[in-house]
């Protein structure tokens, strides 16, 4: 039996994972419900996103429109941000009308549309980042690779330092030449 | 640290053919037998630490460095960890989180001086590739060998030069070959008859590997053979021991992983033990246009300096797509309209395997053109060089700059030429070799895929014990065969350098000649 109290050591620690992984897990249909409940904590609504999002074996205009649409709504900056990432994206609505490389027209909109007090937000540049510097393509918003610049200037919006003057990274985004439609 | 089994390997892990009795009072097999009495640990410290100056000097001299393609792609994925508390995929594939979740242990709070701190715990980390190379010339040869096998490695740059690049191999060989040792440990213990202290390495042997499964899945299905080295090894122990011992190695690996896979089935209602990423290698292994990222990236900035494009230089008899399959939008797309990002992964495999399948001559030239792409003498700091990376006006992009590119190309073709005379005319039987050579085949193996310079990475260490064996002690077989074999074998290794020669050129020439 000696011999043998390592691997009974690892099946309980295996069974104990998964039985967490049991005991913790959500339904689908409670993700989708969280997903849509704006008045449900934004950490739990955007797990629940992730979740409804990346279950989903179909594309789902529910989560491509109108929860892009309602989290683009929110107050809550991080929320709207989610909007802009590959779990929401893959779901990205087109019309039908549009060609198949068509980045999703709604994130599109909100991204390079007018900033506030034509000035640069950290929202609004941490928005452009995450939405055009991931990977898949046009079809989920993404085009090239984020810089160190754009790195150092996404990793300030989350420390709450100051970003540079709005000009200069203007100037900056012209210059990677890469992002269609800069905002103002 | 104890001996290996002498009763067991000071029979079986001699050549098959061994040198006559009058040269073995000057061979290297005589020290073998004495220098197991311990691993020459003041040479190895020694050694190990000067491979981590090397790499700490290389480390200041690249200094500032900007990120480059997948390293963007950890620092987004680090960026969703610290901002939205998840771990994203990125649409073409899922990878392990490993890299990204350190990479956000430097960087969290929002610095990006943290990416430099990561590349200095890299330095640090290297030392342990740096020792396990080391033990593992010295498990197969001697100290001789154990110490040849750490001067080649301090100096080899290509694994210098990932010490400062944030692509995640480093830290996953940190993890990998401390996790090989421990298990060939456990085969000498098990050979001692040293059933408990053997569990307890292959069990070692097992969580070490779990967690470099958390940083780079590569090593997910050679886990199987693994074990299966062992349970062989322990057959005489008769089967139920056998399995029992055999069953280590892939319960531990499992459980380490079983978090992260039960997270995944969570999150995508599919199993996913590493990440998901075949259907996307597929996609780009086995379709029409022959993709190298050693290349491709070389492609813009050739035509920035007009340079003839690499596309042009390609032997096509080993590149071209198949006859019936030629021009624009050849080949197979992605499964884009699939939107679960598993299910994808499984659609594009099947489409790869079809498209092989039906263009079978396609397949065997392409996979020939795999397997040069593999051995070119080629690196990333050769890449960074001839992409401009590097910041220009320093020591490194001026000064440094040839030495250490003609370097890092003349010791990569220096390790293949050794480890392929060593692996016919100098390394021993026995559980060592068996482990070793299994790694790499199986590494050989997984690049018919795709492959490039950055895939031959976690095997280099193995290469360079095997050959180091060969430069401390020289030919130890003396068979005809053998020789037949090692010679068939450098041609072959001259064959496949001869067929990616005129990219590796262009590439060299311009990681050589420097950035206008």
């Amino acid at each position: 039996m000696r011999a043998w109290s390592i691997h009974i050591a690892l099946l309980v620690a295996a069974i104990l994972f998964v039985a967490k992984g049991v005991a913790t897990h959500t339904s689908t249909e409670e993700a989708w419900e969280t997903a849509f409940d704006e008045s449900a904590a934004p950490d739990d609504r955007i797990w629940a996103i992730h979740l409804a999002s990346n279950r989903a074996t179909e594309r789902s205009d529910r989560i491509g429109r109108d929860l892009a649409l309602s989290l683009l709504g929110s107050r809550d900056l991080r929320l709207r941000e989610v909007a802009l990432l590959i779990d929401v994206c893959r779901h990205a609505f087109n019309p039908l009308e549009a060609p198949t490389n068509t980045s999703p027209p709604i994130q599109d909109r909100y991204v390079y549309g007018p900033l506030p007090r034509g000035e640069w937000t950290p929202h609004r540049l941490r928005s452009l980042i995450l939405y055009r510097r991931k990977v898949g393509g046009l079809p989920v918003g993404g085009i090239n690779r984020m810089t160190s610049t754009e790195g150092d200037w996404i990793l300030r919006t989350l420390r709450g330092d100051d970003l540079p003057p709005s000009d200069e990274i203007d100037r900056y985004l012209r210059t990677y030449g890469h992002v269609a439609n800069t905002p103002r | 640290m104890k001996l290996p089994a002498l009763s067991h390997s000071a029979a079986a892990e001699l050549p098959e053919v061994g040198p006559s009795a009058d040269q073995a009072a000057a061979s290297p097999r005589d020290s073998l037998s004495e220098s197991r009495a311990r691993a020459p640990w003041k040479w190895i410290l020694i050694l190990a630490a000067f491979g981590v100056a090397v790499r700490a000097i290389l480390l200041w001299l690249a200094l500032p460095i900007a990120i480059q393609s997948d390293e963007a792609n950890y620092l987004y994925l680090a960026v969703g960890l610290e901002h939205f508390g998840v771990y994203f995929d990125h649409q073409r594939y899922l990878w392990p989180p490993g890299y990204a979740w350190l990479m956000n242990l430097f960087t969290g709070g929002g610095d990006m001086g943290g990416l430099d701190r990561l590349r200095a715990f890299q330095v640090i980390c290297s030392s342990a590739i740096g020792i396990c190379t080391m033990l593992f010339a010295w498990r197969l040869y001697s100290t001789r060998a154990a110490i040849v096998a750490g001067g080649l490695w301090a100096v080899h740059v290509p694994l210098a030069a990932f010490t400062h690049l944030l692509w995640n191999e480093t830290i996953f060989l940190s993890l990998f070959l401390p996790a090989l040792w421990q298990l060939l440990m456990g085969l000498d213990r098990a050979d001692e008859g040293d059933s408990r202290s053997s569990d307890r390495r292959l069990l070692l042997a097992g969580l070490l590997m779990g967690a470099a499964l958390y940083v780079k899945e590569m090593p997910l299905l050679l886990v199987p053979f693994l074990s299966l080295i062992v349970l062989w090894r322990a057959r005489h122990s008769g089967l139920l021991e056998a399995m029992r011992r055999g069953a280590i190695l892939p319960l531990a690996t499992v459980v380490v992983l079983l978090p992260w896979t039960v997270r995944n089935y969570e999150v995508y209602g599919r199993v996913v033990w590493g990440g998901a990423t075949l259907g996307e290698n597929a996609y780009i292994g086995l379709n029409a246009r022959y993709m190298n990222f050693d290349f491709i990236p070389l492609t813009r900035e050739r035509a920035r300096l007009n340079l003839a494009p690499m596309a042009e230089m390609e032997r096509a008899s080993f590149t071209a797509p198949p006859i019936d399959d030629e021009g624009p939008g050849n080949g197979w797309a992605r499964a884009e309209e699939i939107v679960h990002p598993v299910d994808r992964q499984k659609a594009q495999l099947s489409r790869g395997l079809k498209y092989a399948a039906s263009h079978p001559g396609w397949f065997l030239r392409t996979r020939v053109k795999k397997w040069s792409d593999f051995v070119t003498p080629l690196s990333f700091f050769t890449r960074h060089h001839a992409l401009g990376h590097y910041s220009k006006g320093t020591t490194l992009t001026g000064v440094l700059r040839k030495p250490l590119v003609g370097l890092s190309m003349l010791s990569s073709a220096l390790i293949l030429l050794l480890f392929v005379l060593g692996s016919f005319l100098t390394v021993p039987k026995g559980g060592g070799r068996t482990v070793v050579m299994t790694v790499i085949g199986y590494a050989a193996a997984a690049s018919t895929l795709v492959a490039m310079s950055r895939f031959r990475l976690p095997v280099e260490p193995l290469l360079i014990a095997i050959g180091a064996g060969f430069l401390a002690h020289g030919p130890a077989a003396r068979s005809i065969p053998r020789w037949m074999a090692a010679g068939a074998c450098l041609v072959g290794l001259g064959v496949l350098w001869w067929i990616a020669w005129p990219e590796t050129m262009a590439a060299a020439s311009m990681a050589l000649g420097g950035q206008p």
